[in-house]
């Protein structure tokens, strides 16, 4: 899908695009990091 | 018969006989002593008023004569007096340059003794202009690897429930963490319409890391007390490959115009 990013430099200019992107962009991922002991097996 | 001393004027006694012939040449006297006069007046009158004259041609010449010297002795004084003044001016000026110059070098110094002091810089303060459903903040024209830690500021205007703080538009599980991995570095939290965080940017050494303080609420959860920190290895992005920071909504709604973002880096 398109999105629209606001890219803003640091002097203050800012130029708006067009983006490309995944359609899981959007959704939030996170796993949970391995316990120690599953680590240990 | 007695006369008078001075024009020998008839002056008749009792026993005096009157004789017409006296009369006439006391009248003769009388007429020639008064001619005399009048002449002796007249010659007089011609020799006053000659002198009068004179005297005042003299007068005229004499006030020209002092004119010319006053307005010379003016002109003089004014000349000395300018060019006293211009002297005088020219100098003031050279003095004035020279304590600017002095100020100006005092001013340098002092300023460039404080900002070697001074470890903390404001690198922007960015109003955005227009809403987008991604807000990137360039890191191009800063030198990461003067600072130690960059300090993020967003102060973003949105309605959805999270927004993904990302790098170079990395959404891929690869920001690592103690909690476990994920496709971004960590959400904040917008609440009554704006989302508050303090993110502290690592992009020196071998790898990019961020920490994340959220102040919000997650549905009715406070989040103010939730720090993530992530860190992204050196073969995804090292960090002289960083170039954005990358503030995204979860659901595609626009983060509004008139969000700020404010950096501040701390040297090394």
């Amino acid at each position: 899908m398109m999105i629209e990013v606001l890219v803003c430099r640091e002097d203050g200019t800012q130029v708006l695009e067009q983006k490309q992107v995944p359609d899981d962009y959007f959704t939030f991922r996170q796993e949970e990091a391995p316990s120690e002991e599953s680590a240990a097996e | 018969m007695q006369q008078t001393s001075t024009y020998h004027l008839n002056q008749w006694e009792a026993e005096d006989r009157i004789l017409r012939t006296d009369f006439n040449a006391d009248n003769s006297k009388l007429e020639s002593a008064l001619q005399q006069g009048v002449t002796a007046l007249n010659t007089a009158k011609a020799a006053l008023e000659a002198a009068l004259s004179q005297e005042q041609q003299a007068r005229s010449a004499g006030d020209t004569s002092v004119r010319q010297d006053l307005s010379a002795s003016i002109t003089q004084l004014s000349n000395t007096s300018s060019a006293a003044i211009s002297a005088e001016q020219t100098a003031r000026t050279q003095q004035d340059a020279a304590i600017r110059r002095e100020f100006a070098a005092a001013d340098a110094s002092v300023s460039a003794a404080a900002s070697a002091a001074n470890k903390l810089v404001k690198l922007a303060d960015i109003t955005t202009s227009a809403g987008a459903a991604q807000v990137d903040l360039s890191l191009g024209g800063i030198a990461l690897a003067s600072y130690s830690v960059l300090i993020i500021i967003p102060r973003l205007i949105a309605s959805c429930d999270a927004i993904y703080v990302r790098a170079n538009s990395n959404a891929y599980s690869v920001y690592e963490g103690s909690a476990g991995s994920s496709n971004c570095f960590d959400n904040i939290y917008p609440y009554s319409g704006g989302a508050y965080a303090t993110c502290y940017l690592y992009a020196y050494g071998t790898s990019v890391a961020c920490r994340i303080q959220s102040e919000g609420f997650r549905g009715k959860n406070a989040v103010s007390d939730v720090v993530h920190s992530r860190v992204l290895a050196t073969n995804i992005i090292a960090p002289p490959a960083l170039q954005t920071i990358n503030f995204v909504t979860n659901d595609a709604s626009a983060i509004a115009a008139g969000s700020r973002l404010i950096v501040y880096g701390v040297k090394l």
